[in-house]
């Protein structure tokens, strides 16, 4: 069966290009338009193997999504890669420090999405 | 006649808005450079698409000419919809008469088996060629989202700045001193700051209007 993949992210272009990306390496995706949808879908797919998200979105934002993840003990091992066009070592380092695996920033190269993808689910 | 309090107070002004302006003129030239690349990026993955898909599709259709060749009357079916059917059908004749089975290396069944083998690798090289590409693309695409985010910045700019100029219009002849108007401008630009998403916004906004 294939991984299941949430995407958290407030632009439809991106969902749409990480989910064929990730369709195409095998993968099946959830996709979510901010932090709190993010949390909600998480909750429906219990299955989630991995969370790819944004940072900068309405509602609640990537690093607060994150963060509500970790402190919530049944989501906590699922690994969580930002995908944004920040790049400010501080938010990198807040990210890190609230538990996200990796940080991506746009534009994506898909081998490397996959690639990270692969190494965090195996 | 304006005092020279009000002049120092234009001269301020105006100074902050060629940078101001600079600024933003900055952020539109890097939008048009992302989408002139993305379009002639895009542009170069399509042309060898179309390449890759014309090749290919040559090649394998050599091997089925290359074939058929063998068989003069199923060279003439050659792009008519008819060939594979008259093909098999007309193996699958011969195997129902003849019960020995036969030579495999002219049995048409064989031939025909080993023709279409050949031409399905071959397209199936082409699916892979033409499915990195469409991946190529879609990586491509995905900096619509960082053009989307620096066209905003530059829409929140110029309302920040229109609401800053009417207040410095408005309060112009009154109370208007350099440390008030610096308060404004101190505003929009921290307020400006605070809004980009981006480092090399940030980095860009830092230099022209920070620089000391």
């Amino acid at each position: 069966m294939s991984k299941k993949i949430l995407i958290v992210d407030d632009s439809r272009t991106i969902r749409q290009q990480v989910s064929f990306t990730l369709s195409k390496g095998g993968y099946a995706v959830v996709e979510a338009k901010d932090g709190a949808d993010g949390i909600q879908k998480l909750k429906a797919n219990t299955d989630v193997a991995m969370i790819i998200s944004d940072v900068n979105m309405p509602n609640m934002n990537g690093l607060e999504m994150v963060e509500a993840i970790k402190a919530d003990g049944s989501f906590a091992a699922i690994p969580i890669v930002m995908l944004t066009t920040e790049g400010s070592g501080e938010l990198i380092q807040r990210a890190k420090d609230a538990g996200a695996k990796g940080w991506l920033v746009k534009p994506f190269k898909p081998e490397q999405l996959i690639g990270v993808v692969s190494k965090l689910t195996a | 006649m304006l005092s020279d309090e009000r002049k120092l107070v234009a001269r301020e002004l105006l100074q902050f808005l060629d940078k101001f302006f600079e600024v933003l003129g900055n952020q539109i030239g890097a939008i048009r450079d992302t989408m002139g690349g993305l379009a002639g990026d895009t542009m170069d993955r399509l042309m060898e698409l179309s390449r890759n898909t014309e090749e290919n599709m040559g090649r394998a259709r050599q091997l089925l000419v290359k074939r058929s060749d063998e068989d003069q009357k199923t060279a003439r079916l050659i792009g008519e919809d008819q060939f594979f059917k008259s093909t098999f059908a007309e193996a699958i004749d011969r195997d129902n008469s003849d019960s020995t089975g036969g030579n495999l290396a002219v049995d048409p069944v064989f031939k025909a088996r080993d023709a279409m083998r050949q031409y399905m690798q071959q397209v199936g090289v082409l699916d892979n060629k033409l499915q990195a590409s469409v991946m190529e693309m879609v990586g491509l695409l995905s900096s619509d989202d960082v053009m989307v985010q620096r066209l905003l910045h530059v829409e929140q700019g110029l309302m920040m700045l229109k609401s800053a100029i009417a207040q410095i219009v408005s309060d112009f002849d009154d109370s208007m001193a350099i440390p008030q108007l610096m308060n404004i401008l101190k505003g929009l630009d921290e307020g400006l700051y605070a809004r980009y998403t981006i480092e090399s916004e940030k980095q860009l906004h830092r230099e022209i209007l920070r620089k000391a």
